[in-house]
């Protein structure tokens, strides 16, 4: 137990830096409202010319987008990225390297209480817009969709922030991250399934994202939503996502060895 | 047993060479020159538990290089060393919970909250009970006198106040050994003063053995018996500050101040060497054994003497007579 007092001590403490930030933070939040904003208006246009949109109603659609995005934001990883590569860009690692605490643990746990007080503010946005388009969303789940819903949300979530500390490890082989950023989260929100429904896509390019990490992050979990996966597919699902948590954690593993025996050649 | 063992400690670095100006950038692009540096050549040298010792050289000696080293961060290129009979660079924990790294130009205190939320942070890294914790922290904030900075955002401190936390962070585990890379740098000279009282105080009361690098001398005058001098990699002294002194600056000054119409050149020549002259002020180097005698001949002499003062030679003069020696 007292191996972990230190984790929850790094909780703490990043919650109360989080609060000293909080101006910023609802800034942000103001810019993630817009963000919904944009495929709604998009899709309620592209609706009047049709009733049905490659298998989606209307209503599916704006559930599709306005729960899906509440799945988004309780999985995102808000600019943590950059904020573990400075770690490694100012040497502050070396602190690390001496102390009896790990790296990567230290920064997967700031990643995630980064997360609490940012989810806190997404959540409750959306939840107000749930309820101002409550007349046209559509949930057809049981208790046994909405535990599987939890399980692949959570581990959702660990995988963006294993993707987030794959990213950051760039630091040891470049000077900013930001374009490997950028491109590696983008990617991720594309695949996801954030801009539009992967089904939207060509079979062959529908196909390959379904065998990425992260379609767990929006698609998967609101097709569930939307009822369009059955129960036996959805525990497949799961199955896959834990596949791909150990297999992301391999390749962190293998990165950060490399990396570290980078940073000490170079001397930081 | 000694604490501190090093044994033919070399350290090489690998970089590319970067060429000034657009064009040398572009052709970096697709092939670059690697280069290598021998930051430390095998070095050797013990350290006894208790001692308290100055690693002086100029910039790029190697001094942080062998710190790191000694800390785990840098694996060697060559050579040895065992700290409290472990080897740094394999990081064990039980090793690196009894020894502590400060690094001036470095913090590891939380920038956006209060110092003492990084000190409970530490007492958790390290284990230490609460207890030990409430004792050590009471200690120290009283010795560094910092109650009353632990709740104000680091970020809001001093820079003297912001190292005196970042001492306090590094000591509440009670390591055994210390290493303080340039610890006054950049800090004004009372800061400086405060941070060099109290490591040799906390170095008198806890026998920690400490091993500080400076390129300031005060640090080293005002803290070290034993200096290891290190330049361009090669250790070329190591021993006592006095023996030091002693043995590269064999004289004393002799600084004298006349009254009334002074002394001419022909009066005081032949007491010495001239370091200085002016009609009402003079420096005289003698060299040691002499120098009694030749202030007891000046006194008896004629000249209207004012004041007589019998100095040590500055040391910066003796380190830097030392390096000029070796880079020749």
């Amino acid at each position: 137990m007292g191996k972990f007092k230190k984790y929850a001590t790094i909780t703490k403490m990043e919650m109360s830096r989080q609060m000293t930030h909080r101006f910023n933070i609802i800034c942000y939040r103001v810019g993630n409202f817009f963000e919904v904003l944009v495929p709604l208006v998009v899709w309620t246009a592209a609706f009047r010319g049709a009733t049905i949109i490659k298998g989606y109603t209307y209503d599916e659609m704006i559930t599709y987008v306005i729960v899906g995005w509440l799945i988004l934001y309780l999985t995102a990883s808000y600019g943590f990225e950059e904020v573990a590569a400075r770690l490694i860009y100012d040497g502050t690692l070396s602190q690390f390297i001496i102390k009896p605490i790990s790296f990567l643990r230290y920064v997967f746990t700031l990643g995630l209480s980064r997360s609490v007080m940012a989810v806190f503010l997404s959540v409750l946005i959306q939840a107000a817009v749930i309820f101002f388009a409550r007349g046209h969303i559509v949930a057809r789940v049981g208790m046994v969709e909405v535990i599987i819903l939890l399980a692949m949300i959570f581990m959702a979530l660990i995988i963006r922030m294993l993707y987030s500390i794959l990213i950051s490890l760039a630091a040891f082989w470049t000077d900013e991250i930001s374009g490997v950023d950028f491109t590696a989260s983008t990617l991720n929100k594309f695949l996801s399934g954030a801009y539009f429904p992967i089904n939207l896509l060509p079979v062959g390019f529908a196909n390959f994202a379904m065998a990425t990490p992260f379609i767990y992050t929006l698609y998967y979990p609101t097709s569930i939503i939307l009822g369009k996966v059955s129960v036996a597919e959805a525990a497949r699902g799961l199955a896959v996502e834990l596949l791909w948590i150990l297999v992301m954690y391999g390749i962190i593993k293998l990165v950060w060895r490399a990396g570290l025996k980078k940073y000490e050649s170079v001397g930081i | 047993m000694p604490i501190i063992e090093v044994k033919n400690l070399s350290k090489t670095y690998e970089y590319y060479k970067k060429q000034p100006g657009l064009w040398a950038s572009v052709k970096g692009l697709f092939r670059r020159e690697k280069l290598f540096t021998q930051a430390v050549k095998e070095i050797s040298f013990n350290i006894q538990e208790g001692e308290l010792v100055g690693f002086l050289g100029p910039n790029g000696a190697g001094k942080t290089t062998t710190l790191k080293m000694l800390s785990g961060i840098l694996y060697p290129t060559g050579g040895e060393a065992a700290v409290l009979g472990y080897t740094p660079w394999k990081r064990q924990k039980e090793y690196q919970k009894q020894f502590a790294l400060v690094m001036g130009q470095k913090n590891q205190l939380w920038w956006d909250l209060p110092a003492m939320e990084s000190f409970i942070l530490n007492k958790e890294i390290y284990e230490v009970s609460d207890k030990d914790f409430k004792r050590n922290l009471d200690e120290l904030v009283a010795l560094l006198d910092i109650k009353d900075v632990l709740d104000i955002q680091v970020r809001k401190l001093s820079l003297g106040q912001r190292m005196k936390c970042e001492l306090a962070a590094a000591l509440l585990h009670k390591p055994k050994v210390l290493f303080l890379d340039e610890p006054t740098i950049g800090l004004d000279v009372i800061a400086q003063k405060n941070i060099r009282d109290f490591i040799k105080k906390y170095n008198r009361a806890e026998k920690t053995t400490i091993m500080l690098t400076s390129h300031y001398m005060e640090d080293i005058k005002e803290l070290c018996d034993r200096v290891i001098i290190i330049d361009r990699g090669t250790i070329i002294y190591d021993g006592d500050l006095n023996s030091l002194i002693i043995k590269y600056a064999p004289y004393k000054e002799l600084n004298i101040t006349f009254d009334g119409d002074g002394v001419t050149r022909e009066q005081v020549k032949k007491f010495g060497e001239l370091a200085k002259f002016a009609p009402l002020a003079v420096s005289i180097k003698v060299p040691r054994e002499k120098v009694k005698d030749v202030a007891r001949k000046i006194l008896a002499s004629s000249l209207p003497v004012d004041d007589i003062m019998i100095d040590e030679v500055e040391v910066d003069d003796v380190i830097r007579q030392i390096f000029n020696k070796y880079r020749k």
